[in-house]
């Protein structure tokens, strides 16, 4: 009970501390520059945006079609908080075995939270949040971003949203360097819909604008019946000078195994390709998973045993806005090595 | 033991950032003669980095959705003011 006293005492303090400091920025400012300030001078309007797709994949005895709508709302209060909501609604119709299962309906809540800009360097977030475990969960995720539209293997290992609080932001180190941070508690909740674990942890990064590279180290504790740790690393690399981005992650954990992705995706914009092609992107994806011997708890969704996955696809953009997917996979797995098609369209609104 | 492990980093992130506060208060003055940040390389840096050029949009939507990209990607404050200049210099008119 002391140290819970005293955790609140603390950040009551800083916050205290980096308001005052922020205000005397924000009105130093003023008074050197003139200039306008999203902070000190805030006019937005609510927005609805999102994306919608439609992905279908293909494997022996099983075809499955996915539709998914997910909304995302974003209201402005007053200079320093914003409220954003994202729900996903999601469909899963499958094929196998010469018959249809059941179609399914998820509707799940990715993330309501309450956003407090606190300080240029801080911000509060309350509610739910998508959890800042790796890169892949709150960059890459959305439909209309993903290079491929299947998720990496080692995906729902470490993907979830948090009910609770989470602390982040980013810091410049130099003109050539930032870090950024954000560090998680969130409370268990077993709403069907918005279900969180009991967990804390953070996800520390280096960011180097000028190579734009970044590299990320991410820590997870579950702390509800299932107690055990996850660590995660993330690297980007938007390569200057070739239209070639280089995503991967890693996973490491006793409980419910390891392993890791590397993705490249080269966009076809230079002038010496035709016009026809300058709208497409080849990409491929090598991932490999590692079961752990003891079996992975059922809350997680994991291959049963070791599987090696590569894939190659094809991204052509129809509009700024409409996307089209087509990729082939071959997996490779204990007496499961087989082959993926999948395709997909997918569109991104603002309104 | 749980609570301290939490509080400490809470703490840790809380000082990092009053830190940076500090020192950025500090060098506020020397910050007006100091080069400007240039608003389309912080663009360009961090957001074609994760996905295309977004549909043109009116200056007001433009504020909203820098404001939620500054959380989701951690871009700080100073960065997303210019990259907003940037696209506000191409956004719609109301």
């Amino acid at each position: 009970m002391k140290l819970r006293f005293l955790g609140v005492l603390i950040l009551l303090l800083f916050l205290g501390r980096i308001s005052t400091a922020q205000s005397a920025a924000d009105a130093s400012a003023a008074q050197n520059q003139g200039t306008s300030d999203s902070t000190r001078h805030f006019e937005g309007v609510p927005i609805i945006t999102g994306g919608i797709a439609l992905n279908a994949s293909f494997e022996p005895h099983e075809n499955n079609m996915n539709p998914v709508v997910a909304p995302i709302f974003l209201v402005p209060l007053g200079r320093r908080v914003l409220i954003e909501s994202e729900v996903e609604v999601e469909s899963d119709i499958t094929y196998s075995h010469r018959e249809y299962l059941p179609v399914t309906l998820t509707k799940s809540v990715e993330y309501a939270q309450l956003d407090f800009f606190a300080g240029k360097y801080l911000t509060i977030v309350a509610g739910r949040y998508a959890t800042p475990f790796n890169i892949y969960k709150e960059r890459f995720d959305a439909r209309w971003i993903r290079n491929l539209s299947a998720a990496p293997l080692i995906f729902p290992l470490g993907d979830s949203s948090s009910n609770g609080g989470q602390l982040r932001g980013a810091i410049p180190l130099s003109s050539s360097a930032q870090f950024s941070y954000a560090a998680y508690f969130s409370a268990q909740t077993t709403n069907v819909s918005a279900s969180s674990a009991r967990q804390s942890g953070l996800r520390t990064a280096l960011f180097f604008p000028g190579a734009r590279v970044e590299a990320g180290f991410s820590f997870n504790r579950l702390l509800g019946e299932n107690r055990f740790n996850r660590f995660g690393t993330d690297f980007t690399w938007n390569v200057r000078g070739l239209p070639l981005d280089i995503r991967s992650e890693a996973l490491f954990s006793k409980v419910v195994g390891n392993g890791y992705w590397i993705e490249g995706a080269y966009r076809f914009s230079g002038s010496r390709y035709p016009r026809w092609l300058r709208r497409s992107q080849a990409v491929v994806r090598g991932e490999q998973y590692f079961h752990p011997s003891e079996g992975v708890p059922a809350d997680f969704e994991a291959p049963e045993v070791d599987t090696t996955r590569l894939f190659g696809g094809w991204n052509y953009w129809i509009t700024d806005s409409v996307r089209a997917q087509v990729a082939y996979g071959r997996q490779f797995a204990t007496e499961n090595n087989h082959n993926i098609w999948t395709v997909g369209i997918s569109y991104r609104f603002v309104k | 033991m749980r609570w301290l492990s939490v509080a400490v980093i809470l703490s840790f992130c809380l000082a990092l950032a009053a830190w940076a506060n500090d020192k950025s208060s500090k060098q506020g003055a020397a910050a007006s003669t100091a080069r400007p940040i240039d608003g389309e390389q912080v663009y360009k840096s961090n957001c074609t980095r994760c996905h295309n050029t977004p549909p043109t949009l009116t200056e007001r939507q433009t504020r909203v959705v820098v404001r939620h990209m500054r959380v989701r990607a951690n871009i700080p404050a100073d960065q997303a003011d210019a990259a907003m200049q940037y696209l506000s210099e191409t956004a719609r008119r109301d």
